[in-house]
Formats: C-alpha cells, structure tokens, sequence
C-alpha cells in the first residue's frame, strides 16, 4: 500500500527520532504492532492535516495495515520518494489559507449576529496582518462574537509567526465553533483536499 | 461527534465541552511525567501527540523537561554528604528525650 508520512529535516521522525534509511530500504517492525509506540505509522490523505512536519515523504507500506483514527500502522515500510512541493513556502501557504478560513468563519459570525458593517470590514482585509488588528479591535467592542473573532485574530497571529499546524488547527476550531463537531470534520477535510491538490498527493493502493 | 470514550486517565475534550476529542495544554502538563514514562496507552499517547504537532508552547515545555531530567541524571550517583556529628548528636538527644 502506498500511503504518507511526515519527517523532521533528514528523515527523522518526530516523535520516535527514528533516522529513517535511504529510500528503497524496508523498516521492520520487531513485535507486534501498537499504535503509537510500535510499527511504522503513515498517513492515509484525510490524515495529513495532523501530522504537518518539515518533509513530507511516500511511503510503501507492507503486511497487514492497521487503521487508527488518524493514521495507519504496518509492520515494514520504506520510503519512496520526497513530495518536492512540500516546501517551507507551501507550508506557509496552507498556513496563510487556514488563517484566511477562520477569517471567513469570523465575518460569517458578525453577520449572523447582526453586524454587516463590521463583517465587511473584516471580510476587506487584504493581508492578515489586517486581519489581526481588526479581528482583534472588534472582538473588544462586540460580546457577542468575540470568541469567533479572538480565533480569526489567533489563526492570522500563527500564520504570520510561521506555525502552520496551529494555524490549521485553529481554523478547524473557527468552524466548530459555527458549525459544531461536523464544521470542525469539514474543515479538516477542507484542509487535507488543499494539501492533496496542491500537492499532487494520490490516494494509497 | 466522536462516539468513543475518553483516555483511560479520565481527561477528554468533554471536560470543555469540544465536540472533538483532544488533549489541551493544560491535560498535557497533567500527563506530562506518564508520557516521558511511556505509561499513556495508545489513544491518549496519539492525542498527546496530535496535540505536540501544533502546539510550540507544550514542545517547548517538553524540552524543558527533558533538559531537566538530563541535568539531574547527571548528579544521580552522587551520594548525600553525613550529617555533622553535631547535628547527629543533637538528634539522637532529642529523640531520647522524647520531644
């Protein structure tokens, strides 16, 4: 099975520090698998918003697949090929995207709330920087949607400070707070289909 | 709605009232020392870890920590000085007489 998987710069993994091997040389699992602690661990296309690190890899999985709730683990993989396009900048565009949906989700929520004027003039920022200062001004002078635009301000901070995931994870949060478990589901997936497209990325098989 | 039950530690998201089931900052410093232990069974280990990916504060909380450890590995064979014979004298004193 092809699937994904997240290093840290030169094949390191992130939680296990794992110095992974050139491409083309299997990994072993040496017992049975446990999820978390023991197998190799990949990411099916839905489960890559979770696991953002510096290099994006293929991987080739073998034997039975486990699936979790956010990653598959097998008992042997090797790497294939680095995903090229997942660079520091792409990085930042997701996150500059992921900043920009909780904005959307803020604006959303100053007009469902009556607010067309204030939403208009959040909707009008050009950069996310504006975006910080006015989600941040209007969520002082407005109770009733201060926790939507304190978020909208959040995502733009982290985008702008380079943080990615928590970027992603602040816009799945904006939508939940809209739309409940499903926004937050959606949202997710929202992300993962970015990654996908701009990535080139093709589901596992 | 995730339909599956909170870590084995008793900590969800439902303590907060999240429709999704995460592991935030604060249950993070809670199981900070069963992390470094390996004792987190694997659907809490995966949330800790989920929650590691965006979150540069508890990283940075986690270095901190192993930084620590690593310091007083360093000074774990060392052994205690003996109290001074003054000081052994006065508490053998002081329990003879009771007090």
């Amino acid at each position: 099975m092809i699937a994904y998987k997240f290093l840290r710069s030169s094949r390191i993994g992130p939680f296990s520090g794992f110095q992974w091997p050139e491409p083309g040389v299997w990994v072993r699992a040496p017992r049975d698998l446990v999820a978390c602690q023991r197998g190799v661990h990949a990411c099916r296309l839905s489960d890559l918003p979770w696991w953002l690190a510096d290099e994006l890899w293929e991987i080739e999985l073998d034997g039975p697949v486990q699936p979790d709730e956010h990653k598959i683990i097998a008992p042997a993989g090797r790497l294939r090929s680095q995903i090229e396009a997942w660079t520091a900048e792409c990085a930042q565009e997701y996150a500059d995207a992921c900043a920009r949906r909780a904005q959307e989700r803020a604006v959303q929520a100053l007009t469902g709330a009556g607010h067309p004027d204030e939403a208009r003039r959040l909707d009008a920022c050009a950069t996310l920087d504006d975006v910080l200062v006015a989600a941040r001004e209007l969520a002082d002078d407005i109770p009733a949607t201060r926790i939507s635009l304190t978020i909208a301000g959040d995502g733009a901070f982290r985008a702008l400070t380079g943080a990615p995931p928590t970027s992603a994870y602040i816009a799945a949060h904006a939508a939940m707070r809209l739309d409940g478990a499903a926004g937050y589901v959606a949202e997710r997936t929202w992300q993962s289909d970015w990654l996908v497209e701009r990535l080139g990325l093709h589901p596992g098989h | 709605m995730h339909t599956s039950g909170p870590p084995h530690n008793g900590h969800s998201a439902s303590e907060l009232d999240l429709p999704v089931d995460e592991v935030t900052c604060q249950q993070f410093v809670e199981l900070v020392t069963e992390y470094f232990e390996g004792a987190l069974e694997p659907r809490t280990l995966s949330r800790v870890e989920e929650h590691l990916v965006m979150c540069d504060w508890c990283v940075t909380y986690v270095e901190q920590m192993q930084a620590t450890i690593a310091s007083l590995r360093e000074l774990g064979e060392a052994r205690s000085p003996e109290p001074p014979d003054a000081v052994l004298a006065a508490l053998r004193a002081r329990r003879a007489g009771g007090a």
